[in-house]
C-alpha cells in the first residue's frame, strides 16, 4: 500500500511535465493538441535512436529537446496557425490526423519491437534506496520526479520573470491587448508551441527510462495529460503538479485492486472530478468550460 | 436533390437485390462498405453539422455488440439481440449525454475518448469477454454461412438506409436547422431561441445509434468480438478521414468519403502502417487546404459553372430567421 | 499650438473603409493629424468611432483605403508593428492584464517597444508614475483590482510605455466619475505640454471634447461629417452634425 503511494507520487512528476505542455498550448492557442502524446513518443523514439547510435543518454536528451522545440515551432507556423483561423473544429481534426500520421509513421520506421532506455542507463534503472521501515524506493523514479519538479519550477520562473514569460501570459489572457502593447502574437505562439512540444518530448524521454515505449502509445499519454490537468484544477503550474500526483496515486491504488485497475483508477478519478465540477456549475447555473480557464482571460495564471 | 428519401428507397431496393447476383466475396466487401458509410454518416452528422468532435464513438460501436453478446448468452436468439443491443447502446448514449454534452470542443473530444476507454475496460472485465481474448457470437455459427452473409449484408444496408434517411429527414426539419446553426455558433443560436441542449442530445443519441448499428452489423458479419478492435480508437480516425475528406457539412460528403476510404483500403491497405499514416497525412492536407472536402470542391465547381454570384456555401446564421425548434 | 508654420502630418487616413460583419462601419474616411495636435472624435453610438480607431491601430482589418504614419504606409502592417512604429491605442474597455500587476503591465509594453522608440527621451516607469501620480501607490497591485479611474490611468500609462508619437484613446471619460475625468484630462494636458504627443480622443462628452481639443472630427454612419478647429466652433454646429441636422446654407 505504502509502496503504491510512493510509486504513484513519483509517477506524478512525469505526468505533470506532460500535462504542463498540453496546458501551455491550450492556454496560449486555445487548441487541445490531440497529437501531444504522439509528439512525446517522437521525443522518446528520437532519444532511443540516438542512444542506439552510441550517444550517452543525457546527451541524447539534451539534443532532442531543442530539436523537438523546433518541431513545435514548425508545427505551429505551418499547421496550427492556419487551422486556428477557421475556428475550433479544424485544429482538433488536423491534430487527430497528425496523431494518426505519427503513430503509424513511427510503427513503419521502428516496428513493434519494445524499446526502453533501461539498458542505456545501466545500473541506474534498478538502483534503489532503502528507507526506514524497509520501504524500497527506486532511484530513477525519484530522479525523474526531481527533474520534473525542477523543470516545472523553471517554467514557472520563465513565465513570471522573463520578457518571454510575460508576453506569453499576456497573449494568453488577451491577444488583442497584447498586440496593442507591441507583442508579436505569432512569435509568442511559436514560442509557446516550442515549449509545449519540448515538454512533451521530455516526458517521453522520462517514460522511456522507466517503461517500454511503443509507437501507438501516444493517445494514452494524451489522455493522462488531460486527466492530470483537469484533476489539478486551477491552471497554475503547481496545480498541474498536484493533478499529476493525484492521477499517479489513483492509478497505483487502482492497480492494487485489479490488473486492469491501473488506468481505470485514473479514468474514474478524472470522471469524478469532471462530474463534480460540472455538477457545481450546473448548480450555479454557469455555462463555463470545465477546463481551468476563465472566459476570455488568464489561463496560465502563475500563482506562486 | 429533390425527394432524396424516394431516391434512397429506390437505391435501397436495388441494392438489396445484389446478394443474389454477386459472389460471396463481393457481398462481404459491400457489407464493409455500407458499415463504413454508416459510420461516416454518423460522424458527419455529429462533427460536420452539430460541431461536436467526438473521439469516442467507438464506444457505441463496441457496446451494441457487447449487449448483443450478453443477450444471446442470456438465451435470446441472435438477430433480435443484435437489434436490442444497438438500442441499448443508444440508451447508454442518452444517459452519457447529460454528462458529456456539457463540455465543448477539445474537452468534449477527450472526455468522450476517456469514456470510451472506461467502457472498453469495464467490458473487458466481464468474464464472458475473456479480457483481451474476446469472444464470438457463436449462435450465428448455426446459421447457414451464405444466409448469414446475406443477412449481414441486409442488416448493414438496412441500417445505412435507415440512418441516412433519418438524417436527411432530421436535417430538413426545424431540428436540422437548429443543429446546423448550433454547429456554426451555438451562442448565437441560443440567443435566437434554439434549444441547444435538447438539440445536441438528439443528434448525439442519433449518431450513437448509428455507430451502434454499425457495430452490430459488423458483429453479424465478422462474428468475433475483440475489445481492442471493436472499441478501438482507429474507428474514430477512420470516421474522421471519411467525413473530413468527403465533406463535413454536406449530407452526401461523408458517404463519398467512405467510398474513397474503401477504395484506398482495397488498393493500398496491404501497406499496413504506411497506409494508415498516409490517411492521417491526407486528412491533415484536407483540414489545412480543403476543409470543405470533396463535396465542397464539387459545390464550387458546380457554382462556377452556373450563376457566378451564387455559391452553395454552408448555411449561415441568417438562415436561422426562418425557423425555431418546436 | 503653432499653426503658422506647416507641421508634419503624423497620422493620416485616406479613404479608409472598414466593415463590421455585414455592415460598413467606416466609409471613405480621410483625416490628417498634425504633430502635437489634439483631435476629438465625436459621434453617436454606432457612428463608427471605435471601428475607425481600431482600423487605424491595425486590430481591425481595413476593407479599403490606407493608413499612413509619418508618411509611411502602414496599412499592411499588423497592429504590433504599428505600435512599434509609434502608434498606440488605449482600447475601449482598457483591456489591462488583470492578473498582472500594474508594474508588469507597464513593463510588458516597455519591453516590446520598437527599437526606434527607445532613447533618452523615452517614457520610463518612473516618468510615467510622475506624469500620472495616481498610479504611484498602485504599482504592485494586480490590475484587476483597480477602480475605473485608476484603470483608465493605468491603461494610458501602459500605452505611453510604448513611447508613442500618436496616442489614440477610445472613450476617454466613459464610466468615470467627473473627478476622475478631471484627473485624466489634467494628465493629458500635462502630456501634451511635456511630450508633445499627438492625441486622437474619442469623447462622448461634447463639452469636454470641445474644451480640450484643437480640432473636432464628427463621425456619422461611418462618414466624416464635420472637421473643424474648436476655436470659433459653436456647439450648435457640432450637435447638428452629430445628429444629422445640418442646414445647407
Amino acid at each position: 500500500m505504502i509502496d503504491a503511494l510512493i510509486q504513484g507520487t513519483l509517477l506524478g512528476g512525469y505526468y505533470a511535465v506532460l500535462a504542463a505542455g498540453l496546458s501551455l498550448m491550450f492556454g496560449v492557442l486555445r487548441i487541445i493538441n490531440l497529437a501531444h502524446g504522439d509528439l512525446a513518443m517522437v521525443g522518446a523514439f528520437a532519444v532511443l535512436w540516438l542512444v542506439g547510435l552510441g550517444w550517452s543518454t543525457w546527451l541524447a536528451v539534451l539534443v532532442t529537446l531543442p530539436a523537438m522545440g523546433v518541431v513545435g515551432m514548425g508545427l505551429q507556423q505551418w499547421v496550427l496557425a492556419r487551422t486556428l483561423r477557421a475556428g475550433v473544429l479544424l485544429p482538433l481534426l488536423v491534430t487527430m490526423g497528425l496523431g494518426a500520421l505519427i503513430q503509424n509513421g513511427l510503427y513503419g520506421v521502428f516496428g513493434s519491437e519494445a524499446r526502453s532506455l533501461a539498458n542505456a542507463l545501466g545500473e541506474l534503472s534498478w538502483a534503489s534506496w532503502v528507507l526506514p521501515g524497509d520501504i524500497v524506493v527506486g532511484q530513477l523514479p525519484v530522479l525523474t520526479l526531481v527533474l520534473g519538479v525542477a523543470v516545472l519550477a523553471g517554467l514557472q520562473l520563465v513565465l513570471r520573470h522573463t520578457r518571454l514569460g510575460r508576453s506569453i501570459r499576456a497573449a494568453s489572457a488577451d491577444s488583442e491587448a497584447a498586440a496593442l502593447c507591441g507583442i508579436d502574437a505569432a512569435q509568442v505562439h511559436r514560442a509557446a508551441a516550442a515549449i509545449s512540444v519540448g515538454l512533451a518530448a521530455l516526458a517521453g524521454a522520462m517514460l522511456a527510462t522507466r517503461a517500454t515505449i511503443e509507437p501507438y502509445g501516444g493517445p494514452l499519454l494524451l489522455i493522462m495529460a488531460f486527466e492530470a490537468v483537469v484533476i489539478g484544477g486551477i491552471g497554475s503550474i503547481w496545480g498541474t503538479l498536484l493533478g499529476g500526483i493525484l492521477l499517479g496515486l489513483a492509478q497505483s491504488l487502482g492497480a492494487l485492486v485489479s490488473p486492469h485497475g491501473f488506468y481505470l483508477g485514473g479514468h474514474l478519478l478524472f470522471l469524478a472530478v469532471l462530474g463534480g465540477r460540472l455538477w457545481s456549475q450546473y448548480r450555479h447555473g454557469l455555462g463555463l468550460t470545465i477546463w481551468p480557464v476563465r472566459q476570455r482571460s488568464r489561463v496560465v495564471e502563475v500563482q506562486p | 436533390m429533390k425527394h432524396p428519401i424516394t431516391w434512397l428507397m429506390v437505391m435501397a431496393v436495388l441494392l438489396a437485390a445484389l446478394p443474389w447476383m454477386l459472389g460471396a466475396n463481393a457481398v462481404d466487401k459491400l457489407t464493409s462498405l455500407f458499415i463504413l458509410m454508416l459510420l461516416a454518416s454518423t460522424w458527419g452528422l455529429l462533427a460536420g453539422q452539430a460541431g461536436l468532435v467526438s473521439v469516442g464513438q467507438q464506444a457505441f460501436f463496441g457496446l451494441g455488440a457487447y449487449f448483443a453478446l450478453r443477450l444471446v448468452d442470456g438465451g435470446w436468439s441472435a438477430y433480435p439481440s443484435l437489434l436490442a443491443g444497438a438500442i441499448g447502446a443508444a440508451f447508454v448514449a442518452w444517459v452519457l449525454s447529460f454528462f458529456v454534452l456539457r463540455l465543448k470542443d477539445g474537452e468534449f473530444a477527450i472526455a468522450t475518448w476517456v469514456v470510451a476507454e472506461v467502457i472498453r475496460i469495464l467490458v473487458m472485465l466481464d468474464p464472458l469477454v475473456q479480457g483481451e481474448t474476446g469472444t464470438s457470437l457463436l449462435a450465428l455459427n448455426q446459421v447457414d454461412p451464405d444466409l448469414r452473409r446475406n443477412i449481414g449484408f441486409w442488416m448493414s444496408l438496412g441500417s445505412l438506409v435507415f440512418m441516412v434517411g433519418l438524417t436527411v429527414w432530421l436535417l430538413r426539419s426545424a431540428v436540422g436547422t437548429a443543429t446546423r446553426a448550433m454547429g456554426e455558433d451555438d451562442e448565437a443560436a441560443a440567443s435566437l431561441g434554439v434549444q441547444v441542449m435538447p438539440t445536441r442530445r438528439r443528434v448525439y443519441v442519433l449518431a450513437s445509434l448509428g455507430a451502434a448499428l454499425a457495430g452490430v452489423a459488423w458483429l453479424a458479419s465478422a462474428i468475433t468480438f475483440l475489445p481492442r478492435t471493436n472499441f478501438g480508437v482507429q474507428w474514430s480516425v477512420l470516421m474522421l478521414f471519411m467525413a473530413l475528406v468527403g465533406g463535413l457539412r454536406s449530407q452526401w460528403g461523408p458517404l463519398l468519403g467512405a467510398l474513397l476510404l474503401f477504395a484506398l483500403q482495397e488498393s493500398l491497405g496491404h501497406l499496413g502502417a504506411w497506409y494508415l499514416a498516409g490517411l492521417g497525412a491526407v486528412a491533415m492536407v484536407f483540414a489545412l487546404w480543403l476543409p470543405r472536402g470533396l463535396a465542397g470542391l464539387w459545390d464550387d465547381w458546380r457554382a462556377r459553372r452556373t450563376a457566378p454570384s451564387l455559391t452553395t456555401t454552408t448555411p449561415s446564421i441568417t438562415q436561422l430567421s426562418r425557423s425555431t425548434t418546436p | 499650438m503653432n499653426t503658422s508654420t506647416p507641421t508634419a502630418v503624423r497620422l493620416e487616413a485616406r479613404a479608409l473603409n472598414a466593415s463590421h460583419g455585414q455592415l460598413m462601419a467606416v466609409r471613405g474616411v480621410s483625416l490628417q493629424l498634425r504633430a502635437g495636435e489634439v483631435v476629438a472624435l465625436v459621434g453617436s453610438n454606432g457612428a463608427g468611432k471605435t471601428t475607425l480607431l481600431r482600423t487605424l491601430a491595425g486590430v481591425h482589418a481595413a476593407g479599403g483605403g490606407s493608413v499612413h504614419l509619418d508618411g509611411l504606409d502602414v496599412t499592411a502592417q499588423p497592429a504590433h508593428r504599428r505600435v512599434q512604429q509609434g502608434l498606440a491605442l488605449v482600447p475601449e474597455g482598457r483591456r489591462l492584464f488583470a492578473d498582472m500587476t500594474v508594474r508588469e503591465n507597464l513593463l510588458l509594453a516597455q519591453e516590446h517597444r520598437g527599437r526606434a522608440q527607445g532613447g533618452p527621451t523615452a517614457w520610463t516607469i518612473a516618468r510615467v508614475a510622475e506624469a500620472l501620480p495616481a498610479l504611484q501607490p498602485l504599482m504592485d497591485r494586480p490590475a484587476g483590482a483597480l477602480s475605473g479611474g485608476q484603470r483608465q490611468a493605468a491603461a494610458i500609462a501602459r500605452a505611453l510605455m510604448t513611447n508613442p508619437r500618436v496616442l489614440m484613446i477610445d472613450e476617454v471619460s466613459l464610466g468615470l466619475s467627473p473627478r476622475a475625468v478631471d484627473g485624466i484630462y489634467a494628465n493629458l494636458a500635462q502630456l501634451r505640454l511635456q511630450a508633445g504627443t499627438t492625441l486622437l480622443l474619442v469623447e462622448q462628452d461634447l463639452g469636454r471634447a470641445m474644451a480640450f481639443a484643437d480640432r473636432v472630427l464628427c463621425l456619422r454612419e461611418g462618414r466624416v461629417v464635420l472637421s473643424a478647429p474648436t476655436a470659433g466652433l459653436d456647439r450648435q454646429t457640432v450637435t447638428e452634425s452629430y445628429f444629422g441636422m445640418e442646414h445647407i446654407a
